[in-house]
């Protein structure tokens, strides 16, 4: 009996820690600790136990993927990689707002975006026709390794964009995205009869690129 | 163990409180692993199960010490009263192994650890039990064996960190890894070409580096940041100019400068820098280059850390038992490469460098600005550049800088890891503190207070006590007469560098300031 007692009372312990993970709110109060291992843990904590209710983690998880001397960027990474398709918007406004933002953070986002997929495309072109436009670059990026998913969304950008220079951004895109972008070849040979020069030639480049010839014609 | 009459119960309890204490440091981690199992798994990798195994382990092994103790109680079996002396060993044995196999520390693994060690004592405890029946000598020399080691490590540190207090040395300094390997991220590539010169093979914007021979002229190590690094052909970096200048001058005040630059670092990186690689090189004198734009506003990521206390003891890079023999090893190795190539520098000097970078005269025609300022073209976004500006007069000029402590420290510990070899600092100011029209548009848009010249107002006061040399350029850029559009043009366009008019009112100033230094020294 009393051998019983050494070992229940520990294995009862041991029992009633594996049933008790931290909650939600106990995680998300560590994500502004001081220490920013303990903040990093806890992001990463609250993006795997509930990636849809972790929005208040994927800051942390950027600034963590900075901090090399946390040791955790490369887990940071992953945990953003789990939650952020859920939250595409911040995504987003965290690559507008930050303009000098470092390669490693920039190269996670863009490949939680194309993580994504089709869920992050229309929130990814309407950002790229607002404030994104400065992250042409980047933006126009990530759409062509999504790839299929972004056709239609481009399409609608290069018949609807405010102003040519978007046009002719999406003409290019749909170009770069080759074969993949037939649907969109009405909308290239409207935009190709186009009054403005350079989206005349953008869209003619494009048709060729989708097409697969290299000949103007 | 030898048999001996029954212990008393206060040394029965003593054994049986660590025992005890012990089993709730396992219990203890055992929760905090539980409750963290989550990020674990992700954090620790194909580390998670061991570790749950070796807690399991320390549970077992502390129950089942417990139990053994009871029952050694329950039959007066005679004690050995060793459970301090061997709770100490089993705590030398967690900090010699925690520094070998955790790197860098973090809370969390050091209270993970102690769950572990409390369980390595448990077991330890039970083992000399079982010894001490079978083979009573073996368990006496096992005990006296583990403990003298441990102890004897233990007390090496302490002498060590003793010696180094008494006897400041380069060799005993505790920069940090991190530092170390912001410095390795940071620097550029070796032979990186740069405005069409080569980095050398260290990564330095600067012609080969190599250990001062007897008879060379004055040596004068320059640290520093992206300022160092430059935004300007080779030929016109300041710490080029520099030892252009002493060549004009007499042959006793020549200099030969080596620049040790990377962008992106600062205080915590320049003594790094200074202990590894500038004092290898065995300098005349030491120059640091002091950005106040951002070298006063670091996020001190070391300093602000909680537990610094146990960071001095379990985080590997503290430590002078484990950084010792390192450094030993890497700067003989250093001194060693150096030597080497003095050598070949020697038999190469009467040819000059063969560095197959851009002269003088073929820089100024691929980038013409280095001769008209006028036509630089922007670096940045007008927008992006006011709000860096903006940024760092919030910092330094309407507050006190937050890393201002941070750099006092630094800059006297690099005093000391010096040792002999004098150390000087150069100020270089934000370039809001020397155009007028950047400091208006900055203040229209600050929306607070700011004094202008607040960094160096306070950094002044404090070298003034501090022993240390240094030259403000604030003063000498304001005097620089502006151009035709009343700008004076000292810093690239929308970049926050210096430019080649920049670079030149710097290597002037330093030249006289230098000068000085080293006659004084001499």
């Amino acid at each position: 009996m009393r051998l019983r007692l050494y070992f229940f009372i520990p294995a009862l312990w041991l029992f009633v820690c594996a049933s008790c993970g931290k909650t939600n709110a106990e995680w998300e109060s560590q994500l502004t600790d001081r220490d920013p291992f303990v903040a990093g843990v806890a992001a990463i904590g609250l993006s795997l136990q509930d990636p849809a209710g972790a929005r208040a983690a994927i800051p942390v998880l950027l600034a963590t993927i900075d901090r090399s001397e946390v040791g955790l960027q490369a887990q940071a990474a992953e945990a953003l990689f789990r939650v952020g398709p859920q939250h595409v918007d911040l995504l987003l406004e965290n690559l507008v707002v930050d303009e000098l933002m470092s390669f490693d953070r920039l190269g996670t986002i863009k490949n939680t975006l194309v993580g994504a997929g089709p869920r992050a495309v229309q929130q990814i072109v309407g950002c790229l026709a607002g404030p994104g436009r400065q992250k042409a670059g980047d933006l126009g990026q990530v759409l062509l390794e999504i790839g299929e998913p972004s056709v239609v969304p481009l399409i609608n950008l290069l018949e609807q964009a405010p102003d040519n220079k978007l046009k002719n951004y999406a003409a290019f895109l749909l170009g770069n995205l080759g074969p993949r972008s037939r649907p969109a070849l009405p909308a290239l040979q409207r935009a190709s009869a186009s009054e403005d020069l350079e989206l005349r030639a953008a869209a003619k480049r494009a048709i060729a690129q989708i097409q697969g010839r290299t000949s103007n014609g | 163990m030898k048999a001996t009459p029954s212990t008393s119960w206060p040394q029965r309890f003593g054994t049986f409180a660590l025992l005890l204490l012990a089993l709730a440091f396992v219990l203890r981690s055992f929760a905090l692993f539980s409750a963290n199992a989550l990020p674990l798994q992700l954090v620790l990798g194909s580390s998670y199960w061991p570790l749950a195994a070796g807690l399991l382990c320390a549970l077992i092994a502390g129950v089942l010490a417990l139990r053994a103790e009871w029952r050694r109680a329950q039959s007066g079996e005679a004690q050995a009263l060793a459970s301090l002396r061997w709770g100490c060993t089993a705590l030398i044995a967690g900090w010699l192994g925690f520094l070998f196999l955790v790197d860098p520390f973090q809370r969390l693994w050091f209270d993970l650890g102690l769950g572990l060690v409390a369980g390595g004592y448990s077991a330890f405890v039970l083992l000399m039990g079982i010894l001490g029946r079978r083979s009573p000598r073996a368990a006496f020399c096992v005990d006296l064996v583990s403990f003298s080691l441990l102890a004897g490590l233990l007390g090496l540190e302490v002498s060590l960190r003793a010696w180094a207090g008494a006897y400041p040395s380069p060799m005993f300094a505790r920069v940090g890894g991190g530092p170390s390997e912001l410095v390795q991220r940071f620097r550029c590539k070796p032979g990186e070409v740069r405005f069409g010169f080569p980095c050398n093979s260290a990564g330095y914007y600067d012609e080969e580096f190599y250990r001062k021979q007897p008879g060379e002229p004055t040596r004068v190590v320059s640290i520093g940041d992206s300022f160092s690094v430059g935004t300007v052909p080779h030929a016109w970096h300041y710490t080029t100019l520099l030892e252009e200048q002493s060549a004009l001058s007499q042959e006793r005040s020549r200099l030969r400068v080596d620049n040790l630059g990377v962008a992106g670092i600062g205080p915590r990186e320049y003594l790094s820098l200074l202990v590894e690689e500038a004092l290898p090189l065995d300098p005349d004198l030491i120059l640091i280059s002091l950005f106040v734009g951002n070298d006063l506003s670091v996020e001190d990521v070391l300093g602000d850390l909680p537990d610094s206390g146990l960071r001095a003891w379990l985080q590997r890079d503290q430590v002078l038992l484990a950084v010792f023999p390192d450094r030993v090893r890497r700067l003989q190795k250093e001194q060693a490469r150096l030597s080497g190539r003095a050598a070949s520098q020697a038999r190469g000097a009467a040819g000059g460098d063969a560095q197959p970078s851009m002269d003088r005269s073929a820089a100024s025609q691929a980038f013409p600005w280095v001769l008209d300022p006028l036509l630089e073209e922007p670096s940045l976004a007008p927008e992006t550049f006011h709000n860096i500006e903006l940024g760092r007069a919030l910092e330094i000029c309407a507050q006190d800088p937050p890393s201002l402590q941070l750099m006092k420290d630094c800059l006297l510990q690099a005093k000391r890891a010096a040792g002999d070899v004098p150390l000087a600092v150069m100020l270089i100011p934000d370039e809001f503190q020397v155009e007028q029209e950047l400091w208006d548009s900055i203040s229209a848009s600050a929306k607070r207070p700011l004094e202008r010249d607040r960094p160096q107002r306070l950094l002044m006061a404090w070298f003034a006590t501090s022993g240390l040399p240094v030259l403000d350029l604030l003063p000498v850029l304001r005097d620089v007469p502006p151009l035709k559009d009343g700008k004076r043009h000292l810093y690239h366009a929308f970049d926050t560098h210096f430019n080649a008019r920049g670079n030149e009112a710097a290597a002037k100033a330093l030249h006289s300031f230098l000068r000085k230094l080293v006659d004084a020294a001499r």
